[in-house]
């Protein structure tokens, strides 16, 4: 009970898998005196998933603690530059219809004098607009930074798009090459507890059993030590969130020198919604739908349809659909495994919470890595709590994306917003936001994974009213009207030194940034 | 403006260059490219830092003569006499191109520069049409300049390497009070250089680049210098 843990065990060679593993190989060496070793295994027959292409900027500052250069990194995985997302369609679906969510704070939005001052005066000013500047930058297809911006460092904050699979290959190669993680390329088939039901091991069909102290499941929808082994029940939430299968598609630029967003742009449909994210090389879009409201083959019709309409060709395209449960587990640290990554659960990727939840997981782990088999318990006991209360944040955060919605006449829409499928946690802040401005005391957590920000621009970018007793003084109003105008002088100056996306990426290729 | 010309001797024989140095040739820079091997004559006049090309954020070395753009400090009264000049100010209007045979000089030059014209200055060419005294000289200038950049680049990569570039922000007292800031300048860190290995300090040496730290170092005195002016 009382020796040390010294091996980690990562099934799974995804992007759960290797981020996990660079995370751990890189946080625990420079934290533990004695080295813990990390083997991951990974099946040479089970592909996988192959998408998860957007990312929050958090990114940034993984890549950097476990050692990657910034333009090694955008290089090698098409890697270009995400400032936020759009959101087209989602209020009424009329023609102009469209909010954006971006990736930067809004400015002085702690203070509910100013957001009440832009209730009451400027609501015709787009809430984003009056609050940051990053929807500027995305309508011009302006890159975040500029090529003297040393690597990871911002102008304006900003996350990655990147090639799923590329990313897995490249974190793979610096896990074996620079943080000595063990790989092991076979299928595991077995597992093996010891009589407190902790596992012991586990038997792979070439290899032989492979001991650990403690195991990560990052084995995908497969689930294959958390549930195929301990059968911890899934926490289904569809009936918050409809959506259960997506079809996703690669689609090529007209020309080499197209130009690429710099924002996803996530346009509602029937019983959905696209996802677009342009690439370096390529666009990935995707159609993530609700199966009990559109087949298949519909569903596909109107992703062949927006490919059109957005200028791809779709003779060139093949699409692959994907099914899943949309939830996650009741518990995902049990005895000594834990499970990260789609093993974890999955819920419809709105706003590219998946791989910030691996990365929150892993970090967990290596800060609070258990000394010894008695200190795991009470370690995975507050790892639950915690990760339970983020996917409940992040269900209450993507619902809240569809509860304001007026798309009327359509079903999927009608019923995504009906009072019994709005958790009570959301509906008590909804509620709460009637009567006043959302500020940081509604959330319980220091470290959220949404900040109060992300509410705001989803709240008041789909015209939710919140009906503040109060009148607005002459110097509120002034506040804001000032705050707007610097917005827009900032946004000038940056105009003068930041260039278009593409521009940028193509000067990284061929320079690099510098490091400092 | 450039208009870059094979120098010719027929072609160019009725050119003449205006010497002398001032605002009216364009030299109203406030920073100014130098190379490692001009540090020495650099070092008792100029502050010399490193700075990002805007168009491509790789470093090189600048001698700085003002705080603004288009503001040269070292300018007097219309002219820049003191001292050493940067060998990218004493080459102009020239410029290297290997293998030209028509002068037996690795010379090109932009007639558009404002020192050209066919009244003024040195002559290019004697009347047999052979390079004048001062075109060869010249030619050395630009020789050197050019033999220069592979080692200033050498040099930059060997600091890059070691890890040894800091942004060194620089603040200062205006005479209305207020402070001003000078971003986007880099130097050599006097404390990651005190904290080398022996064995990096030894590489360092051999090299010539430790050198060449130091006098980087040393050279950010100038700065008091160039403040009063700027504060005069
Ligand atoms: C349609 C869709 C869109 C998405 N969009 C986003 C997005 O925009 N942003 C975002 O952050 N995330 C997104 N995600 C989620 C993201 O793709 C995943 O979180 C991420 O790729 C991690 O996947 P994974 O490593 O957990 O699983 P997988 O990629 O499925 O990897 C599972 C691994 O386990 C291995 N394995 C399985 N069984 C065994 C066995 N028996 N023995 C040995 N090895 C085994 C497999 O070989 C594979 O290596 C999206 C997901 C989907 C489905």
């Amino acid at each position: 009970m009382n020796s040390p843990i010294s091996s980690v065990v990562i099934v799974g060679g995804g992007n759960a898998g290797w981020l996990t593993a660079a995370i751990l190989a890189s946080k625990l060496k420079s934290k533990c005196a004695e080295s813990v070793s990390i083997t991951l295994i990974e099946s040479p027959n089970i592909k996988t998933i192959g998408v998860g292409e957007g990312t929050w900027p958090s990114m940034r500052r993984t890549l950097k603690s476990i050692g990657i250069s910034e333009s090694d990194f955008i290089v090698s995985c098409n890697a270009t530059f995400k400032q936020g997302a759009k959101f087209v369609g989602w209020v009424t679906g009329a023609k102009n219809d469209s909010y954006y969510h971006p990736l930067m704070l809004a400015d002085n939005a702690e203070q509910t004098d100013v957001l009440h001052a832009w209730h009451q005066h400027f609501e015709h000013i787009d809430f984003s607009k009056a609050f940051c500047v990053q929807d500027y930058t995305c309508d011009n297809g302006l890159a975040p930074k500029s090529i003297t911006s040393p690597e990871y460092a911002a102008v304006t904050n900003y996350a990655y798009h990147l090639d799923a699979g590329l990313f897995t290959n490249f974190l793979k190669k610096h896990c074996i090459e620079k943080l000595g993680v063990k790989f092991v390329a076979d299928d595991v088939i077995d597992v093996n507890s010891s009589i407190n039901g902790a596992i012991d091991k586990v038997l792979t069909r070439n290899c032989g059993y492979i001991t650990g102290d403690i195991f990560i499941d990052c084995t995908g929808f497969n689930r294959l030590l958390i549930n195929k082994h301990y059968q911890i029940p899934f926490q289904s939430c569809k009936h918050v969130l409809a959506a259960d299968s997506a079809i996703a598609c690669q689609v090529p630029y007209p020309s080499t020198e197209s130009p690429i967003t710099s924002h996803t742009i996530s346009t509602a449909q029937t019983a959905g919604w696209i996802w677009d994210i342009g690439l370096q090389n390529r666009r990935g879009t995707g159609h993530v739908f609700a199966s009990d409201y559109l087949s298949d083959y519909d569903a596909e019709a109107q992703l062949t349809k927006y490919i059109k309409n957005t200028g791809g060709d779709v003779e060139k395209c093949t699409f692959k659909t994907i099914r899943f449960e949309p939830g996650h587990l009741s518990k995902f640290w049990h005895k000594n495994c834990l499970a990260i990554g789609l093993s974890a659960g999955f819920i419809e990727p709105l706003e590219a919470s998946a791989l910030l939840l691996i990365e929150m997981s892993a970090n967990t782990l290596a800060e609070h890595f258990p000394a010894n088999q008695a200190a795991m318990n009470l370690v995975a006991d507050k790892f639950n709590q915690t990760f339970l209360y983020r996917w409940q944040r992040i269900i209450d955060f993507l619902k809240l994306h569809y509860i304001l919605n007026q798309r009327d006449g359509q079903a999927f829409w009608q019923d995504i917003k009906q009072p019994q499928s709005i958790p009570d946690s959301l509906q008590a802040n909804l509620n709460l936001w009637q009567h006043q401005y959302p500020c940081m005391h509604d959330f319980e957590q220091a470290i959220e994974v949404f900040p109060i920000d992300s509410y705001l621009y989803v709240l008041y970018g789909m015209g939710f009213k919140t009906q503040y007793p109060f009148k607005v003084s002459q110097l509120q109003s002034d506040l804001l009207s000032r705050q707007y105008a610097e917005i827009k002088s900032n946004f000038s100056q940056l105009e003068r030194v930041l260039e278009p996306n593409r521009h940028l990426l193509e000067k990284i290729k061929r320079y690099g940034l510098q490091k400092i | 403006m450039q208009t870059i010309e094979t120098l010719d001797p027929i072609r160019h024989h009725d050119l003449t260059i205006e010497t002398g140095h001032s605002e009216k040739f364009g030299e109203n820079i406030h920073c100014v490219p130098v190379v490692a091997n001009e540090l020495n004559q650099l070092i008792p006049h100029y502050p010399v830092c490193l700075l990002k090309d805007t168009e491509t954020g790789q470093f090189g070395l600048y001698a700085l003569l003002g705080f603004e753009p288009n503001q040269n400090l070292y300018i007097k009264s219309g002219h820049w006499g003191q001292g050493y000049l940067p060998l990218h100010i004493q080459r102009q209007p020239f410029i290297y191109q290997p293998n030209n045979h028509s002068v037996g000089l690795n010379l090109a030059i932009n007639v558009d520069n404002p020192r050209v014209n066919k009244q003024t200055g040195e002559n290019l060419f004697d009347d047999n049409q052979q390079p004048s005294g001062y075109l060869k000289n010249m030619a050395k200038i630009v020789e050197f300049l050019h033999s220069s950049l592979a080692s200033n680049q050498a040099f930059i990569q060997t600091l890059l390497d070691a890890n040894l570039i800091d942004h060194n922000q620089l603040k200062f007292q205006q005479t209305d009070g207020q402070s001003k800031k000078i971003d986007g300048l880099y130097q050599v860190s006097q404390q990651k250089l005190s904290t080398l290995s022996d064995q990096d300090v030894v590489k360092l040496h051999q090299s010539g680049a430790l050198q060449a730290c130091y006098l980087l170092l040393a050279s950010q005195e100038n700065f008091k210098k160039l403040i009063n002016w700027y504060n005069d």
